[in-house]
């Protein structure tokens, strides 16, 4: 693996035993992804991501007490640098929604065959994020102007190019259609979907203050 | 005065039943334009018609009775609510109409108050409110009253035929020679005939209204 | 006024107009207060009703979704188990059958989030059925060489469509296309949704050789898909030229 200059490193948070080591095994044999942490509750990986973090934490959403949000959402703060992708049985996008507001930049479905997750992964290391129409309906809604707040806090709105990424998004294209209608790359449309979603977390932010700050 | 206070009312409702006519502005009440041009013909042209010229308008108001009460049973009958009691009242309005026309005709004659007429006319409509107004507290529906058309229909009804017919009906029977005495009677009639023709106008505007209230 | 006996008429005419006049004013005010109340009764009542079936909507999501998740992440193991398998046995016939278990297991996750998806009365919308049924198809179609025409005409923007006919109509296509993976052989699909004010088209055709519909898979197929449309009182026809094609018109 010397040709690969990158080496992704790459944790588990799944409860699912046979499906955490499975997923291990299957970053190791893929080349340039480095998994060695796997965890099964989302407490033990909170403690011990903080002193080891990764590029990359794969986390599941459901977990025997806290769940994947909150997970990712604690290990967060201790790793500004980690990038979270949720790992999911069902495109659940309430919860996967809930998710990117906290922190997450990404989702794989469980059902994926190997050689998908392993795109996806090397995908989110590289800036390009996935998403699907009804993400992208709940995105525009979240962006749009609630006008008790407007005036309160700097907004980050969403660059023109941004919107209309999502309002194609939301009518079902594909990446390759929308890049093709924006005369951009596949990957750039991912890149896009990356920062939207960066910008989705600090407005979830602002909001929280600004919630806080009403009462 | 060329035009009293009722009359008034009663041209603006026409103006407004006008205006509204080129817009969208439906009424719940079956055929209201009509009955508005009606009433106002009867009122303002033929009344006025007959009293200068023949010097008694009479028989253009025992014409416009029959029309009115027709038209008001007509109105809460033909309507799908009100079930109860429906044919009992379709029938009871058909054989009132036949005597009414032979009264009208042969009876108590063209240029007399058909008093008998109009009694029982008041009668057959307040019988109909009445059954409309069971039918409106056992009815599941949730209703503005505000602007249900035929509520303020009934209270235009209630208001005039409780009031001044009475005593339009009773005028033979009062042998009143003081002319102060007709004089209050006549502005009872007056102020009855306003509280019908207020009605009027209030639904001719209902449709605005309700657009209205329904944007808030 | 000298004459007693006038001021006597007159009493009389006040009364018998004054009298009428507040008997009716009291009706009318009994029947507004009475009517009134009714009213906000029947709000009440109607409210119980839907908070009622709010709370039955969100226990019936629960116990869904917690089924789900169990079998879901039961089917999820079983995926991972039979991969691992894949790569250490050796064999072809060993493979494919582990192989086998790997795409079941799949097929089962599949269809149990096309449930979720239909009973998530979020989706009611038309939109919602055309972004999913575009993923779909063009994820289905991604392995094979065929070229893929999807059209939308009319809006679709806030058109409502249940769960129940999302579903219906999805299953439809589901199977449409599987037919052609299966036995068309042709070189390119078109879809097309057209929605006008009361009623939603759907049109699929392809160029390939046709479907033999003696063929029990296909026939069964086609009469699914004719069950499914009138079920929701739509028309299905299909049609063998130049190709096979169908055509779904089902009232909205």
């Amino acid at each position: 693996m010397n040709q690969k200059e990158t080496n992704i490193s790459v944790a588990i948070i799944e409860d699912l035993k046979e499906v955490a080591l499975e997923l291990k095994e299957l970053f190791n044999e893929a080349g340039g992804i480095q998994c060695n942490q796997v965890y099964f509750n989302a407490e033990d990986a909170i403690h011990f991501l903080a002193k080891h973090p990764v590029d990359i934490v794969l986390s599941d959403i459901g977990l025997p007490k806290a769940d994947g949000i909150t997970a990712i959402e604690a290990i967060g703060k201790s790793c500004p640098n980690s990038l979270f992708c949720m790992f999911t049985v069902f495109e659940d996008n309430e919860k996967i929604f809930n998710s990117l507001k906290a922190g997450a930049k990404g989702y794989i479905l469980k059902n994926s065959s190997p050689d998908k997750i392993v795109q996806a992964i090397r995908e989110l290391y590289n800036g390009g994020s996935p998403m699907n129409p009804e993400i992208a309906r709940k995105v525009i809604d979240a962006f749009s102007l609630n006008p008790k707040t407007a005036n309160s806090k700097p907004r980050l709105p969403l660059t023109k190019r941004e919107f209309e990424l999502l309002e194609l998004l939301s009518k079902g294209l594909l990446y390759k259609e929308i890049a093709l209608e924006l005369s951009i790359t596949v990957g750039t449309v991912k890149q896009h979907i990356h920062k939207i979603y960066h910008k989705l977390q600090v407005n979830n932010k602002t909001e929280a203050i600004n919630k806080y700050l009403d009462r | 005065m060329l035009f009293e206070v009722y009359q008034v009312l009663l041209i603006v409702s026409l103006i407004i039943v006008f205006f509204t006519s080129n817009k969208k502005w439906e009424y719940d009440l079956p055929k209201f334009k009509i009955f508005i041009i009606v009433v106002c013909l009867a009122e303002l042209i033929f009344g006025k018609y007959f009293k200068y010229f023949h010097g008694n308008n009479l028989i253009v108001f025992n014409i416009f009775f029959i029309f009115c009460i027709i038209y008001y049973s007509y109105t809460f009958l033909v309507d799908k609510i009100n079930v109860k009691n429906k044919n009992i009242f379709v029938v009871l309005l058909i054989s009132w109409t036949i005597f009414a026309i032979s009264n009208f005709l042969c009876i108590q004659g063209v240029w007399n108050l058909n008093t008998i007429t109009w009694s029982s006319g008041i009668v057959l409509v307040f019988g109909i409110v009445i059954n409309y107004y069971l039918t409106l507290l056992k009815s599941e529906e949730i209703l503005d009253l505000r602007f249900n058309e035929k509520f303020i229909l009934t209270i235009g009804i209630l208001g005039v035929y409780s009031t001044s017919f009475p005593l339009i009906v009773w005028l033979n029977k009062i042998h009143a020679s003081n002319s102060f005495i007709i004089t209050t009677q006549l502005n009872l009639v007056k102020f009855g005939n306003i509280i019908l023709a207020t009605s009027y106008l209030y639904i001719a505007l209902c449709p605005i209204l309700k657009q209205h209230w329904s944007k808030k | 006024m000298s004459d007693p006996e006038a001021a006597l008429v007159q009493k009389i005419i006040y009364t018998s107009f004054f009298v009428p006049l507040i008997l009716s004013g009291v009706l009318v005010w009994f029947i507004v207060f009475y009517q009134r109340k009714r009213n906000e009764a029947l709000l009440r009542e109607k409210d119980l009703i839907i908070k009622r079936q709010n709370a039955l909507e969100l226990e019936r999501t629960r116990i869904a979704s917690e089924m789900h998740d169990d079998i879901g992440g039961g089917l999820t193991s079983i995926k991972f188990l039979s991969q691992k398998l894949l790569r250490k046995i050796d064999g072809d016939q060993n493979k494919l059958q582990a192989q086998k278990i790997v795409s079941q297991a799949q097929e089962l996750v599949g269809n149990m989030s096309e449930i979720i998806w239909a009973m998530n009365a979020g989706f009611d919308t038309v939109q919602s059925l055309i972004a999913y049924v575009r993923h779909y198809t063009f994820d289905l179609f991604e392995d094979h060489e065929i070229k893929v025409n999807f059209m939308v005409k009319g809006e679709t923007d806030d058109v409502a469509l249940t769960g129940e006919r999302r579903r219906n109509i999805f299953l439809v296509l589901k199977e449409a296309l599987h037919n052609i993976i299966k036995h068309a052989n042709c070189g390119q699909v078109d879809i097309q949704f057209n929605i006008s004010e009361n009623q939603l088209e759907l049109f699929i055709a392809d160029d390939g050789q046709g479907m033999l519909k003696e063929l029990s898979e296909v026939g069964n197929g086609l009469g699914n898909m004719r069950k499914r449309i009138g079920s929701m009182n739509g028309v299905f026809n299909f049609e063998q030229a130049n190709g096979f094609s169908i055509r779904c018109t089902i009232p909205l």
